[in-house]
Formats: C-alpha cells, sequence, structure tokens
C-alpha cells in the first residue's frame, strides 16, 4: 500500500520535474498564494477602480516593502527551524531608524550612520541567536525580550522626542527614503533588491541549502557534518541586521527617528511569512513565496483604507489573517504527512 | 588470509552505572557482510557507536588496517572511511533525493553558488551504480517509500567511498518487499569492496546475505561463526544463553545483578 501511494506520488512528480527556480516557485503552495493575491488584487480593483492606478499601486508597493524586506530575515529564521521565530523585529526596526538618525544629529556621514544602525540591529539579532543555540532557550523568549529591549534602548536614546535634526548628511538621508528610480519609490527598489538577494541566497548557496536542511531534520544535518548552531545563529543576525536596515529606510522615508516606529509591524512581517508558506515547524517556505504574503496583506490594508473600512478593524483582519494562516499551515502538515 | 580491515580489541563502555560493554573484541574483513546480533540490551548499537566516533569508548583498541585510531567524532571516523547509517534514516523529508545524498556536501561552482545540476547528475550515477530504481533525483524523500528511504540513506553513507558501512536495523521497519530490496543492495555491496557490519535481530536476514556472524550478550562478545557452517538454531540458542562464552571465558564471567560500577580489575 505504502509502495502504492510513494509511486503514485513520484509518478506526479515525475511528470512535472522540478526543474530550475521557475518549477521550485510554481511547486506548490507558492502558485496558490500568487493566485489568491491575483483574485483578492481583481476584487478590490472591481469593488475601487481607483486601487489600479499607478500611483495607488506603488503607494501600496511602498507600503508593504518594509513589511517584505524585514519578511526576508524573517522568513530565514523560521525556515531554520527548531521553532524559530523573531518576535523582535519591529522594535528592531525603531532602534536601527533611531540609532541611525541620532548619529547623522551628531554630525556623522551617511555611510558610517547606517552601518552603524545597521550593526545595532545585527548585535540585537547574535544575542537571541546566542541565547537560542547556545542557552538552548526556547525562541518565543529571548525575542520577546528583545522586543522590549530594543524598544526601551531606543526610547533611553531618543529620550521620548521624535530626532528630526539629521545633521549635514540629512537631506542626502531623507533623499534614500523619499526618492525614486524613474517611476519607481526608493523603498520599492531596495525591498525588489531584499527579495532578489533572499532568494538568491536561499535557492543558491551553500548557506541557503544548510537552512532548510536544518530546519528539515537538525540531527541528520548535524551528522552530516552540517554546523547547526552556526546556521541557526546567522539566520538571527541576518533577521536582526535586515530589519535594523529596514527600519532606518523607514525613518528615511519619514524624515524622523522614532521609537515607536516600527511598533507592531513584527505582527505584518511574521503573518507575511506564514500567509506566504513558511512553515512554523522550519524547512519550509520561500522568499517568493513570503513576498506574496506582504503584497497580500499590502493590499488588504490599502483595500481597506480605499473603501472606508475603519482604522481600528484593520487589526483585527490582520490578526485572523495570521490565525487563518497558521491554520492553514497546519493542515498542509496534516495533508502531507497522509 | 587477508587483514582485517577493523579491529576492535577489548572495548569497554560505562554508561553511569552500566558496564555496556565488557571488552569486546570484534574484526571485520575487506568486503565481507557481518551480522552482529544479541538481544535488546546486548549493546550491538553502542559497540557501533564507538566504531563510527559517536560515543568515546572508556578502554580498549581501535586498529583500522592494522593501524591504531581514536575517533572523536563521527568526522574522524568517516574521514577514515567508515559510515554509519542510523535506524531512524536520517533524511530530510523537506529535500528531494540529490539534496539528501549531497546534505551539506553541496556541489560549488565558482566558490558561491550550489552546482545543482552537478549534484542531480552525480546522485543519479550513484543510484544506477547501486542500482536503486528512482523516477527522478528530484522527488522530496517525504514521498518515497521506507525500503527507498533506507536506500537514499544508504546511497548517501557510499557516496563517501567508505570502506566500512554499518547498518543499524535497515530493515526495522520495512515491509517484507523492501526488505527485500535493501538486503539486495547490502549483498551487491560486497562488489564494490566495502566491508558491512549488519546489526540485526532477524536472524534469516544475516543468514540470507552475511558471511559471518558475531553475537554480543550483555556486552560480551560470545561468539564469532562462519555463516555456512552455522545453523540459525545454534546462533539463537548463543543469543540466549551466552553458550560457550563462560566456559571459553571464564575469567569474564558476568556481574551478578547490575550494582553500583564496579572497578575494572583487569
Amino acid at each position: 500500500m505504502t509502495v502504492e501511494h510513494a509511486a503514485s506520488a513520484v509518478a506526479e512528480a515525475g511528470v512535472a520535474p522540478r526543474r530550475g527556480w521557475g518549477g521550485r516557485v510554481m511547486g506548490s503552495y507558492e502558485a496558490a498564494i500568487y493566485a489568491a493575491l491575483l483574485l483578492v488584487v481583481a476584487a478590490v480593483s472591481i469593488a475601487t477602480p481607483r486601487f489600479l492606478s499607478p500611483d495607488n499601486l506603488f503607494e501600496v508597493a511602498r507600503n508593504f516593502s518594509f513589511i517584505a524586506a524585514a519578511g526576508v530575515g524573517e522568513a530565514i529564521v523560521i525556515i531554520a527551524g527548531g521553532g524559530g521565530i523573531d518576535l523582535s523585529v519591529g522594535s528592531v526596526m525603531g532602534l536601527g531608524g533611531v540609532v541611525a538618525t541620532k548619529l547623522l544629529g551628531m554630525n556623522l556621514g551617511l555611510l558610517p550612520a547606517v552601518g552603524l544602525g545597521v550593526a545595532a540591529g545585527w548585535a540585537c539579532g547574535a544575542v537571541n541567536g546566542l541565547l537560542v543555540t547556545k542557552a538552548k532557550m526556547t525562541p518565543l523568549i529571548p525575542t520577546l525580550g528583545m522586543l522590549s529591549i530594543a524598544h526601551g534602548l531606543a526610547l533611553v536614546i531618543t529620550q521620548g522626542y521624535p530626532l528630526s535634526s539629521l545633521g549635514p548628511a540629512g537631506p542626502a538621508f531623507i533623499a534614500l527614503g523619499a526618492g525614486y528610480v524613474g517611476p519607481v519609490p526608493n523603498p520599492v527598489v531596495y525591498m525588489a533588491l531584499v527579495v532578489g538577494a533572499g532568494w538568491a541566497v536561499l535557492t543558491h548557496t551553500p548557506f541557503g541549502y544548510d537552512l532548510y536542511a536544518v530546519g528539515g531534520n537538525d540531527e541528520a544535518s548535524h551528522l552530516s557534518g552540517i554546523h547547526v548552531t552556526r546556521v541557526r545563529l546567522a539566520a538571527y543576525m541576518i533577521s536582526g541586521a535586515l530589519a535594523a536596515l529596514t527600519g532606518i529606510l523607514l525613518a528615511a522615508r519619514l524624515s524622523v527617528g522614532d521609537a515607536t516606529t516600527g511598533q507592531g509591524e513584527e505582527l505584518n512581517v511574521i503573518a507575511a511569512a506564514v500567509i506566504g508558506g513558511v512553515s512554523l515547524l522550519g524547512g519550509q517556505g520561500s522568499v517568493l513565496g513570503l513576498f506574496a504574503g506582504a503584497a497580500l496583506i499590502g493590499v488588504l490594508l490599502n483595500a481597506m483604507v480605499l473603501t472606508g473600512v475603519p482604522a481600528f478593524w484593520q487589526e483585527v483582519v490582520i490578526g485572523s489573517t495570521i490565525i487563518v494562516a497558521v491554520l492553514l499551515d497546519r493542515l498542509r502538515i496534516r495533508l502531507a504527512r497522509d | 588470509m587477508t587483514a582485517a580491515v577493523v579491529e576492535m580489541r577489548a572495548i569497554e563502555k560505562h554508561f553511569g552505572a552500566v558496564h555496556a560493554l565488557r571488552g569486546v573484541d570484534l574484526d571485520l574483513l575487506p568486503g565481507e557482510v557481518l551480522g552482529l546480533v544479541g538481544d535488546n540490551a546486548a549493546g550491538k548499537s553502542t559497540l557501533m557507536k564507538v566504531l563510527s566516533g559517536a560515543i568515546p569508548p572508556d578502554g580498549g583498541q581501535i586498529l583500522f588496517r592494522g593501524a591504531p585510531v581514536r575517533f572523536a567524532s563521527p568526522a574522524e571516523a568517516r574521514a577514515r572511511g567508515i559510515e554509519m547509517v542510523y535506524q531512524d534514516f536520517a533524511l530530510c523529508n523537506n529535500l528531494d533525493i540529490a539534496q539528501n545524498i549531497f546534505l551539506g556536501r553541496w556541489p560549488v561552482r565558482g566558490g558561491v553558488l550550489v552546482d545543482r545540476r552537478a549534484m542531480q547528475r552525480a546522485a543519479e550515477a550513484m543510484l544506477e551504480r547501486l542500482r536503486i530504481d528512482v523516477p527522478s533525483v528530484t522527488v522530496q524523500v517525504r514521498h518515497l517509500s521506507g525500503g527507498r528511504r533506507q536506500s537514499v540513506a544508504i546511497a548517501r553513507a557510499l557516496s563517501f567511498n567508505p570502506a566500512v558501512l554499518i547498518l543499524d536495523e535497515p530493515t526495522a521497519n520495512l515491509s517484507p518487499g523492501a526488505t527485500h530490496e535493501v538486503l539486495s543492495l547490502v549483498a551487491d555491496l560486497k562488489q564494490h569492496g566495502v566491508g558491512v557490519i549488519l546489526i540485526s535481530h532477524r536472524l534469516q536476514e544475516v543468514f540470507a546475505i552475511g558471511d559471518r556472524v558475531a553475537v554480543l550478550k550483555q556486552g560480551r562478545h560470545v561468539a564469532t561463526r562462519r555463516v555456512r557452517d552455522a545453523t540459525e538454531d545454534e546462533i539463537l540458542e548463543l543469543i540466549v544463553t551466552g553458550g560457550r562464552a563462560a566456559a571459553t571465558n571464564p575469567a569474564r564471567r558476568p556481574d551478578a545483578g547490575g550494582g553500583p560500577e564496579s572497578p575494572v580489575g583487569d
């Protein structure tokens, strides 16, 4: 029986052998999430034709670009398995923006200020990763602690006031967030670069292969000579650094460093990953799926604004979307086991 | 007579109060299949974990091709050509067959990119050489039957070109058809000059493909027999009673009861 079952599964897979990235994208869940995205876009554009105007589309893309970019790091942490999750990305976004704007205000150049802001996020990720891999803590706990610590540090730096004097490099910094490449807003370009790089790393480099192996079976990976703790530590470092860089871009877009920037964003980021097919059990999911998940959230949020849904309901919708996505994840796991 | 590829001499191992291995001797000839049998607490898996570097012995010596060796990790044993396939397959279900065979040793092109095509071609060649039949090496392992999964696990071990392959109960959870598939794969390994140690509790298997059979009981090596000179009943009696061990080796009587760790005085 099991042999026959496996044979038929193999035969199905044999009909459409996965070839290169195209096959990987259209594999299964990713195709479904892109189809869902198209459906929602179609429905929204019928309800409010204004949705499809180029201006609005770029606005939508700019809004979810921050979710998608930070989501790449989140996805890497979740794929690495072991119950991996990073709850601190929202606060680290705020901290990154605050560190960079504070340093700009102290007349530091653009590159050093951005670099040190990213380094602050990387350090948060390193602490998360060490607590998870060396102290063997359940990832929820250290990253929940870091959510509070990073936010607290940002408040200590700003003393609760927005940082708006950005020194001589200020105009260049603001242009980073507000500028365009052709018709495309800079944050969208940034997102495209991060998503493209994340996709390339996960699907084409030894680190990406290690990541999926560790997420799939850490014991087997260890026996095969993969440094499991090193891979997971790197995942948290990437998540922290990317969250901070994204927060810096967000601060540039808002022309101000504020400790509350990014607050609660971890929910959107985790939702984007899970909706995009990144399984909370690890080893499953892709950056392109995450991108579709982020786009779906962006479109839903925009649709609610365009159709006049009161802002208070938006959080209810996002929260419900996460729960539905996790339920779908469980369902997929159960189906895969049968 | 051919020189042994591996000789284990007087291997000792304690786990707290439990004296798991009590001076075990074992040797493996190149290209032979050695069955390792015994009841549940006999120490078969422990002995093989010592050989594969997964756990360090407390005493005794391992000779590899006549030279003394000491393995601090599975990687060191692997570097010498000793591979172990664990009972639970140790595969990544979320990865495809080729990725599982090259787990952690991804072929890299240009220093940074994994060469997926080269990996798949090498995996295909490997499976073909071993006559393991899969429709495509890009099928995720989760979709394979138990027998195929075990075959993939063995293929991965063989991709290290080992001189010694240790299989821990390779057919424990397999259907009769899949068992046959795996056993014929193991029997074929002789042609590749690989020495196989087959841990098993199914004597028929050992008699079907084994050259010799070694019996352990309560951490002692009781006897080694040529399969063609022995009967299943004889081996079964050795497993159950420990048979002649006590008679031929009076210096090493089993300790009565499992008292606190007793000093080993010899």
